[in-house]
């Protein structure tokens, strides 16, 4: 029985969305724009994401020693480093080691520092860490472990703009749940108003399901599968719309970018899983939009 | 007994009252007419029995059961034992003739082949099984009529109930809808028609229930003792 009301319901579902094209047709591209604009913006925050998750990742520790500190002294403080569970690599550049890659990396400024006498690069120990330590409290906690050993001058680490970074992302984040708040509430009432319309156009023929004993369960099955339906249709249509500006707009941007990093930078489409979560949120947000228009409607 | 009421009051706003302590009992099987003038209480007689409306007071068995406690999600239930026929047809302007007397049948569960079987059955016996495909605004009045009552027997009720099924038809087909009525009753249905015409309840001959300002005022043919025992005891198993 459930299988053939449910073949019903769809039956149903597909005949009134015929029955009332054009307000189908207005809240299908309403919900397909809504969609779309939290797809776009899931688009751009998925690949600055996956872009910035690189150098988050590449987050070093440099440690700079004062100057004169005695080569006993760098193996003792290596060996306090390596306590920490987070450090994964410790390596220790020497003054010359770092002259050298100064000389090698800036052939163009060693002019600078030829009228010295000495080296003035300060000798330091690179640290390296680990994967459990990959997030700003983990980073700023050894850091101030760091600070108290003796002998070392400056610590250096990308704080400044890996914090910005993390801020930034926070605050993308925090976009997109508003956002998508808010297009989500938005899709509900669009469904539910359309939802009440059709109801409303079929009051005779619900009067008459009650009539010859049609349970609310039957009565509202058509309509929660027009709301399906129009959810489903909504987020297919927000999809090509993303597909199409997509392959339209990204070489563009990035050929009037010109010098800009943009021109290096892969900029990928939706993931699988998110394109079943923007079809999956139409179909629900269709669903529950229609339920509520239901709820006070129907009464026996 | 099939319908009994019990002092039963419907208050349809502070002042007016629709019924005022109707108590009446209709037997199984039983042809009843409810007459009275417009706003005497008949529509809402009708719709307390398949519980359209709730009553405010009172006791309401239909075939033992006490439909003013039935909670809403029995009322279907309920519905599909009690076949109605309204004055303004009441069918689907959308669906074809079949569609919707395979409708009713489709709301029970019924299995596609056993509603084809059930449905063809039903317009035969209303005659109309040439206008199995039509749609109802291309029928006369009379033909809408018949696909309703149709409609309202193709689940097999134990109950038809009526309301000025007549009312928007001329003389001559009103005498075949009330002729098929009476073949339904034959067959065993407990049938109640509501209307003000006079003319058709004397010609027929049945049981009449007068309202008037929501009182019964006249009852042609009460229920005796004898049935009020028998009431006693389909109360005790309440059989649809």
């Amino acid at each position: 029985m459930l299988f053939s009301n449910l073949s019903y319901f769809i039956e149903e579902g597909f005949r009134s969305v015929r029955l009332n094209k054009f307000i189908s047709a207005v809240a299908i591209a309403t919900i397909g724009f809504a969609l779309m604009i939290f797809g776009a913006f899931l688009i751009v925050y998925s690949n600055v994401n996956h872009i910035t998750a690189g150098w988050v990742q590449e987050v070093e520790i440099n440690a700079y020693l004062m100057e004169g500190v005695p080569p006993g002294r760098i193996d003792e403080i290596k060996k306090i480093l390596w306590e920490n569970r987070e450090i994964a690599t410790i390596e220790y550049v020497s003054k010359e080691e770092v002259l050298k890659r100064f000389r090698s990396e800036h052939p163009d400024s060693v002019y600078l520092l030829e009228g010295l006498a000495d080296n003035p690069l300060p000798a330091s120990f690179e640290i390296g860490l680990s994967e459990s330590a990959q997030n700003r409290d983990a980073v700023d906690r050894l850091v101030e472990r760091i600070r108290e050993i003796p002998d070392l001058d400056e610590i250096q680490y990308g704080q400044e703009w890996t914090r910005s970074l993390l801020t930034f992302m926070n605050i993308l984040r925090l976009i997109g749940f508003i956002l998508g708040g808010m297009l989500g509430v938005a899709i509900i009432f669009i469904i539910a108003n359309t939802v009440r319309l059709t109801v409303y156009a079929r009051r005779d023929e619900l009067a008459v399901m009650r009539l010859i004993g049609a349970t609310n369960g039957f009565i509202k099955g058509p309509f929660l599968m027009e709301g399906l339906f129009q959810g489903l249709l909504g987020a297919l249509l927000s999809l090509l719309f993303l597909f199409v500006m997509y392959h339209f707009w990204i070489p563009r941007l990035k050929q009037s970018a010109g010098i800009f990093f943009l021109q290096d930078i892969s900029i990928s489409f939706l993931s699988f899983t998110m394109i079943l979560w923007i079809v999956l949120a139409g179909m629900l947000l269709g669903l529950f939009g229609s339920l509520m228009s239901l709820g006070r409607f129907l009464k026996i | 007994m099939m319908i009994q009421l019990y002092d039963v009051h419907k208050h349809y706003e502070k002042d007016f009252s629709a019924l005022k302590g109707i108590s009446l009992q209709i037997r199984k099987g039983e042809f009843t007419f409810i007459t009275g003038p417009s706003g005497a209480g008949k529509t809402t007689l009708m719709k307390l029995i398949y519980c359209e409306e709730r009553g405010d007071q009172g006791r309401i068995l239909v075939n033992g059961l006490n439909v003013a406690r039935l909670r809403n999600g029995s009322i279907p239930y309920l519905r599909r034992n009690i076949g109605v026929v309204f004055q303004d047809f009441k069918l689907i302007r959308s669906k074809s003739v079949y569609d919707n007397i395979a409708f009713a049948l489709r709301v029970t569960g019924t299995p596609k082949r056993e509603m084809k079987r059930r449905s063809w059955e039903v317009l035969r016996r209303v005659g109309l099984q040439h206008k199995i495909n039509s749609y109802p605004l291309r029928l006369s009045g009379g033909e809408q009529q018949r696909v309703a009552i149709a409609r309202a027997l193709v689940n097999d009720p134990a109950i038809l109930l009526a309301d000025e099924p007549t009312g928007n038809l001329d003389a001559a087909v009103t005498d075949e809808i009330m002729e098929l009525i009476k073949e339904i009753h034959l067959r065993g249905t407990t049938v109640l028609v509501a209307t003000h015409n006079m003319d058709i309840v004397e010609k027929m001959n049945k049981r009449v229930i007068r309202l008037e300002n929501g009182k019964c005022v006249y009852d042609s043919n009460p229920a005796s003792e004898v049935d009020f025992e028998e009431k006693e005891a389909s109360a005790i198993n309440p059989s649809m």
